[in-house]
């Protein structure tokens, strides 16, 4: 009889110990119940937006890899990353799908983040509302131009972009299986969002504010060809006073030599931090030498060198003639937005807009000129302005993510490279192959998702 | 639940008490031949039926006699029955083992029992067969040699994981790998690797201590193990010392090991011919592609006529060199046993680098205290350095060194060094080489770096069995699993292309993992007559606490400082805590009438705290039943069938090898640059539960010409429902995966063992021994997805196919127009058919399954014969129906499309000029043709092997008496001697340590090919 009281005794005594709490991470019911919690989510959203797969830098190397014709090759082993630079992309390509997924985990936060401003206290509710729907905005616009066609490709409101979704998931019944929204929808929500931020925020902080709100506001005015707007948005950030470009253009990428935590430089308007503790630089993974812990795949071709006039200082942002060195520092932050392109975005919107202003437009071209050591620009006529503009966003935003977009609204056509970078395929500028796919995965896992032209 | 089971409990013990007591017989039974206790021996009084008792488990009775009783009756399956008048109040016998009924102990969950009252199918391994195989873990000792048991080395690292398949793999996304116990303690057996490729906690045990290992496979067997049974149960019982004299055991071995065999690349002039042909077809200058051969060669013009060509297999290849030595003392008095065992063993690898090192120690004690009380502890301690390698998926790991051009020169002649060491361009200021060689040389790793693990493991229990009555015992085990494991790395300047830093790079870890367990159990058994009950019932707890921290840092003065104490900047540092534990309540009743038919009922309760709050405790009932025919009076007239016996069992296991906290919904902390934020990363599932496996299993044990030809033939069908699975959900939802009970599969085959005396004489013995299983794997309901392994995602598990079926686009060979590589579109046309027409566009093509991992059937021949002294035995293995897909196909095997790699021989035969018909599309140099996965890389890898071939020599008394010896042996043995295959590769027996799991299964990605080792030792007995 001791026997079995002991068995029993035993037995409930370890009735609670069944019941074992995670300790690595924290129960969902746990997670959120102050103001403090919320606010740690929405740096949670930045921790998403930060990864590898999306602003940590994949979302600016697959549209640029997918829109070069011949400045670089890839010559490495993901295959992904091949794909992407002969433009032949599969459905099942592990990078296009990394972007897809990082994006809406991004959104997903914020949604998260979202749901929850009733916790927040009232100093802080209006900013938190704001950072989250500027993450979330930007993320839905950059998502539609991968995933949809152009804005200038036809009718926006019937090509279609990517699903909408603005509330969180937190239970497995809640997950919906969305049909894909229209480019015109997306660019909407991305445009509500986006003028939340830039009234929630201050000008300038090392998370969003106002400025980079107005500057991804600007860059969506552009696309739509809105250039009224978009002058007005690129103004608001110039004449605030706040930024500053840097004296030399090299100052701006952040070098090896450089501590292993850089802040922003006044010329940064949004950036992915990144340290040595946290976040990965992708664009360092990408496009650097091994010297500088990249993977050393991607040569510059010749082309790279031929396409700077001549003193333009920005052709030396480069390592052994063979790599780029903006991305020379793994712990360096990811700029997403930076002042030299509002500048740029101005001049551009300055000679399309109804009433050009083609003096100012010049003045804006020459602050990046100034910069890398050329001449005030020559060109008067819109139309050589308009060239020089494509010539400055060419040689100053490089490997930063705009090429495939700035094809888009000029209508020009890239190409496919050989191993010696001499253009071999034609790609208009409105080709089904520089849309991405959408993914194979999630199509698997939503049917009601229709894939895009060329992919089926 | 419990109450029922209190009940149960306290039924059993009343019915013991029943008894009317008179005067009382005490005795031990032994064997005749050995001494050795026998336990589970029926002792009956003639003439009186209903009086009857059994023998514990040191033999010991104790039988209360009615008045008139003359004589005592001992009946034990296997022995000829004895029958001894009554001559006192102490009785000791000795029964003799019948030939014809030659038996065994089996042991079983939570007890042991006798081969011939067996209803569930477990297959037995004896110690003394895995003995002295220097092989790096009994799981590889076992090897081919139990039908139903399919065990693959991931590859020919030391220390590395294995694939141990009981009866096919049971889950999709949950662990697939059985239950270890050992002597009671269910061990431990996570993987705590940081580098990528796992390890393997078992190789901690000591081969060489182990008395047997019993591989339950049906629910019968398996079922009194849970929630965690339904990938079968291997049991290991160390050795226990024998009362007598004190035996002193010394033995030693030594050898050698080498690669099964390499695979072929091009030489030097064919890679400089075939790379300028790719070049000249990828649209490449010649002056380009010549700067690129001049590059590899080291700056030198010397690739021209190939004075260079370098074998880069042989450079990763080292003497290696594997020793062990054990000493052991076993003996004891009636009261008191003891074994006592103590190793040393050290392997090198024959991959430069690597080796594994190590010490153990063992105790095992048990004492009779008192009249109804054992004592015992069993301990072992030891420590375990591994030093390892890169995972497959590393530049830096040694296979991959065959990407190297064979026109780079081992030395570099510009500066004297490695290939790839000094950089001679001023401005690299003595950096390591970034462009040369082609890739990062592993050699530089294997010269400045290190990755170390050091396991301590103390594995013990002590137990306390109290004898209640003759019938009635308890025994209480509490036992403790502690492994230490700590990983110590440096990564020196010269690796900086493959670490990415210039200045060092440390790495240093630790996992204390506490497992705590403890078995209580009441054990009743009773002869009523012809009836035999035999009853166990009780509770069991676990709980396994795992504590990790990690450290990183770069930024070291010098190579000359390695540990992190030197680093300048920390980089990352990190601990964690994770546990699970375990509350269950089992009971078995086995029913025994005649010896003729056998019952067998077993349930288990198990509550876990993995599983969502709905659904916390689970029930897991089996039964069984079995009938000797051959204990039939009908029988009896005969001599040609021996041993006749029909069993049949069904029940349920679970399966709960999914991580600690599936079913709750986490946020997890994620840092920004130094601002702490969180963000949710896993769903809530409260529902979450164990999988559940129904498993059928018939069965048929038999025995001719007395035995001289015995054997089982077993037919199983294992469903598995409620599959764990990561459901891949819509990302739009912001997760992508989530764990549901979802889905079902099942596995179906058939197992024939045989065992055969050919030759049983006083001179010459041969005895051979064949298992042969089939195992069909087949996942049944998906819900219409199709979930992909890691690699390139060839492997998937598809609804209606085996698990992990190569599944992707279907090669076509070559465009004999234009080189181009050609798919077969295979468009689903709607009526079972399918678009043969082919095509060059690889996203044309539909993916469709090309090719499965899973063998169509494996077997084991052993064959031993002794003449005189001498010794010789061998067992072939063979794995037949599966195939492999080389993931590093598409680079080594693509004529240069995805870079310069060196390439595999069968490249010589690509397309060259049109209406060249041929499997190998045009070598282009990053052209990119024929590159995408696809059936193109796919191979049969059926194999059969000589696993092991062993040769010995027993002196004879004569000569050990003289040199003062009790025994001496010597023998030598080897491993992998040869392997027959058709695969091209390295070695058939695969899986990438990068990336093997559920789903991707024989999958190479530079695996490194197995060992051929040669030993010789020396056995001495005192």
């Amino acid at each position: 009889m001791i026997t079995l009281g002991t068995v029993a005794l035993l037995g409930t005594s370890c009735q609670k110990q069944i019941d074992i709490k995670p300790q690595n991470s924290v129960e969902s019911d746990l997670a959120l119940k102050t103001s403090k919690d919320v606010q740690g989510v929405l740096i949670g959203a930045y921790t998403a937006a930060a990864a590898r797969g999306l602003y940590g830098g994949r979302f600016q190397v697959t549209s640029d890899f997918l829109g070069d014709d011949g400045d670089f090759g890839y010559f490495g082993t993901f295959f992904g990353y091949t794909e992407l630079n002969n433009k032949t992309i599969t459905v099942d390509n592990s990078f296009t799908e990394g972007v897809w997924n990082a994006g809406y985990n991004t959104i997903g936060v914020c949604n998260t983040v979202l749901a929850h401003l009733d916790l927040v206290d009232a100093a802080n509710k209006a900013r938190v509302e704001g950072e989250a729907k500027f993450l979330r905005g930007m993320t839905y616009f950059d998502l539609a131009r991968l995933f949809g066609k152009a804005w200038n490709d036809g009718s926006p409101a019937s090509n279609l972009a990517v699903p909408l979704v603005l509330t969180p998931t937190t239970a497995i019944v809640d997950i919906q299986k969305p049909t894909r929204n229209t480019v015109a929808e997306i660019y909407a929500q991305a445009i509500t969002d986006l003028k939340v931020a830039e009234t929630n925020l201050g000008i300038k902080s090392t998370y969003a504010s106002s400025a980079a709100a107005s500057a991804v506001l600007a860059r969506i005015y552009l696309t739509q060809e809105k250039y009224d707007l978009a002058d007005a948005e690129a103004t608001k950030i110039i004449s605030s006073g706040e930024y500053a470009l840097v004296e030399h253009f090299v100052d701006e990428f952040q070098v090896k030599e450089q501590a292993t935590r850089v802040f922003n430089t006044s010329e940064d308007i949004f950036a992915i931090q990144i340290s040595n503790q946290s976040g990965f630089n992708a664009l360092n993974e990408a496009y650097a030498s091994s010297t500088y812990a990249g993977r050393e795949e991607t040569y510059l071709f010749n082309q790279f060198f031929d396409s700077y006039e001549d003193g333009d200082d920005r052709v030396n942002e480069q390592t052994d003639d063979s790599f780029t060195s903006k991305f020379n520092n793994a712990f360096g932050n990811v700029v997403v937005i930076r002042l030299a392109e509002i500048y740029l975005i101005r001049a551009e919107a300055r000679i399309k807009k109804a009433s050009p202003d083609l003096a100012g437009a010049a003045d804006d071209i020459n602050v990046t000129r100034h910069r890398a050591l050329l001449d005030n620009t020559t060109a008067t006529t819109a139309e050589d302005l308009f060239d020089a503009v494509k010539y400055e966003r060419r040689a100053e935003l490089k490997f930063e993510g705009f090429r495939l977009f700035d094809l888009k609204r000029y209508k020009e056509s890239t190409y496919s490279v050989d191993g010696d970078g001499n253009h071999v395929d034609e790609f208009v500028w409105n080709s089904p192959k520089l849309v991405f796919p959408i993914p194979k995965r999630e199509r698997d896992a939503n049917p009601s998702l229709t894939q895009n032209e060329g992919y089926q | 639940m419990k109450k029922i089971l209190l009940s149960f409990l306290l039924l059993f013990t009343s019915i013991t008490f029943a008894f009317s007591q008179n005067s009382v017989v005490t005795g031990k039974v032994t064997d005749q031949k050995d001494g050795s206790a026998l336990p589970g021996v029926t002792v009956t009084v003639k003439g009186f039926p209903t009086i009857g008792t059994q023998t514990d488990i040191n033999g010991n009775y104790k039988i209360t006699l009615p008045t008139g009783a003359k004589a005592l009756m001992f009946n034990y399956i296997g022995y000829t029955p004895l029958e001894v008048a009554i001559s006192g109040s102490v009785m000791n016998a000795q029964i003799t083992a019948d030939a014809k009924q030659l038996t065994e102990v089996v042991v079983v969950g939570y007890g042991t029992q006798s081969r011939r009252s067996l209803t569930g199918s477990i297959s037995k391994i004896k110690g003394g067969d895995i003995e002295n195989l220097p092989v790096p873990s009994l799981e590889s000792a076992i090897q081919g040699k139990s039908p139903g048991v399919y065990i693959q080395a991931q590859n020919g690292k030391l220390g590395q994981g294995i694939q141990v398949r009981i009866r096919g793999a049971s889950s999709v996304s949950a662990g697939n790998q059985p239950l270890y116990v050992v002597d009671g303690l269910p061990i431990t057996v996570d993987d705590f690797s940081s580098n990528g490729a796992s390890t393997n906690p078992l190789v901690d045990l000591n081969q060489n201590d182990i008395e047997s290992i019993e591989i339950l496979k049906d629910a019968s067997a398996a079922a009194i193990y849970g929630s965690r049974a339904s990938n079968g149960v291997v049991l290991v019982t160390t050795k226990k010392g024998k009362a007598g004299d004190t035996k002193i055991t010394y033995n030693q071995y030594y050898g050698f090991s080498k690669p099964t065999k390499e695979r072929e690349f091009l030489n030097s002039e064919q890679y400089v011919t075939l790379l300028r042909e790719a070049g000249a077809a990828g649209g490449y200058s010649t002056t380009s592609v010549e700067a690129r051969l001049k590059r590899y060669a080291a700056g030198s013009d010397n690739y021209k006529t190939y004075d260079v060509n370098t074998d880069w297999q042989k450079a990763i290849t080292q003497k290696a060199p594997v020793q062990n030595y054990n000493l052991v003392l076993s003996g004891g008095s009636d009261k008191t046993k003891f074994y006592i065992s103590g190793t040393y063993n050290n392997q090198k690898g024959f991959l430069i680098g690597n080796a594994i090192n190590q010490y153990s120690l063992r105790t095992n004690v048990s004492n009779q205290a008192t009249k109804w009380l054992e004592v015992g502890a069993n301990l072992s301690v030891s420590r375990t350095k591994n030093y390892r390698l890169s995972n497959d998926d590393q530049f830096s790991t040694p296979e991959q060194i065959v990407a190297l051009s064979p026109i780079t020169p081992l030395i570099d002649p510009r500066t004297g060094l490695t290939s790839g060491a000094l950089d001679l361009d001023p401005n690299a200021k003595g950096a390591p080489n970034s462009n040369f060689p082609v890739y990062y040389n592993p050699l530089l790793n294997a010269q400045n770096s290190y990755f170390n693990t050091i396991d301590f493991r103390n594995l013990g229990n002590v137990f306390a069995q109290v004898k209640f009555t003759s019938a009635l015992s308890f025994r209480s085990e509490v036992g403790v699993d502690i492994l230490n494991s700590s990983e110590d790395s440096y990564a020196g300047a010269l690796t900086a292309r493959n670490s990415g830093t210039g200045n060092g790079l440390g790495f240093n870890s630790s996992v204390t993992s506490t497992n705590f367990n403890t078995n209580n159990f009441l054990q009743y058994i009773q002869a009523f007559g012809k009836s035999t009950i035999n009853a166990v019932g009780g509770m069991t707890f676990q709980r396994q606490q795992n504590d990790l921290n990690s450290i990183s840092g770069d930024q070291f003065p010098s190579d000359a400082y390695k540990k992190l104490i030197s680093s300048a900047d920390i980089t990352n540092a990190s601990s964690a805590s994770t546990a699970y534990s375990l509350l269950s309540y089992f009971a078995r009743l086995n029913y025994n009438f005649s010896e003729k038919y056998l019952v067998s009922l077993s349930g288990r309760i198990d509550g876990s705290s993995r599983f969502g709050v709905n659904n916390r405790y689970g029930f897991f009932p089996a039964g069984s039943v079995g009938w000797v025919i051959s204990q039939e009076d009908f029988m009896k007239q005969q001599s040609l069938v021996s041993e006749l016996k029909l069993r049949a069992s069904y029940g349920i296991t679970g399966n709960s090898e999914i991580g600690n906290f599936p079913s709750r919904g986490l946020f997890t902390a994620f840092g920004y640059a130094g601002v702490a934020g969180a963000r949710p990363t896993q769903l809530p599932n409260p529902d979450l539960k164990w999988e559940t496996t129904a498993q059928t299993d018939i069965g048929l044990d038999f025995g001719f010409f007395n035995n001289r030809l015995s054997g089982q033939v077993d037919v199983y069908l294992k469903k598995t429902k409620d599959l764990l699975l990561n459901v891949q959900v819509p990302a739009t939802s912001g997760y992508t995966t989530i764990t549901q009970n979802l889905g079902k599969l099942q596995n179906k085959g058939l197992e024939i063992q045989l065992d055969s005396k050919n030759i049983v004489g006083k001179g010459v013995t041969w005895t051979t021994s064949v298992n042969f299983s089939i195992n069909r794997n087949k996942i049944t309901d998906l819900k219409g997805q199709i979930i992909t392994g890691g690699g390139d995602a060839v492997n998937r598990a598809v609804e209606g196919q085996p698990l992990g079926v190569f599944y992707t686009v279907e090669f076509a060979g070559a465009d004999p127009a234009n080189g181009d590589a050609l798919y077969y579109k295979n468009t689903d046309l709607g009526d079972g058919k399918r678009d043969r027409a082919t095509t060059n566009d690889y996203n044309a093509a539909t993916p469709v399954v090309v090719g499965n991992p899973n063998p169509k059937f494996i077997a084991g021949l052993t064959n031993t014969v002794t003449y005189k002294g001498f010794d010789f035995s061998f067992l072939l293995q063979q794995v037949n129906g599966d195939d492999i897909y080389n993931g590093g196909g598409q680079y080594m095997s693509v004529g240069f499309n995805n870079g310069a790699d060196n390439q595999t021989i069968d490249q010589l035969n690509a397309w060259k000029s049109p209406g060249d018909i041929t499997q190998v599309p045009q070598a282009r140099l990053f052209g990119g043709n024929g590159v995408s996965a696809s059936s193109r890389f796919l191979s049969d890898g059926s194999y059969v092997r000589l696993k092991n071939i062993a040769l010995g020599y027993t002196f004879p008394k004569s000569i050990v008496s003289k040199l003062k010896l009790r025994s001496l042996r010597i023998y030598a043995q080897a491993t992998n001697l040869k392997t027959w295959t058709k695969y091209t590769g390295w070695d058939p027996e695969l899986n990438s340590d990068a990336f093997s799991g559920n789903i991707t299964q024989n999958y190479d990605f530079y695996a490194a090919p197995q060992a051929k080792t040669i030993t010789f030792g020396l056995n001495v007995g005192f």
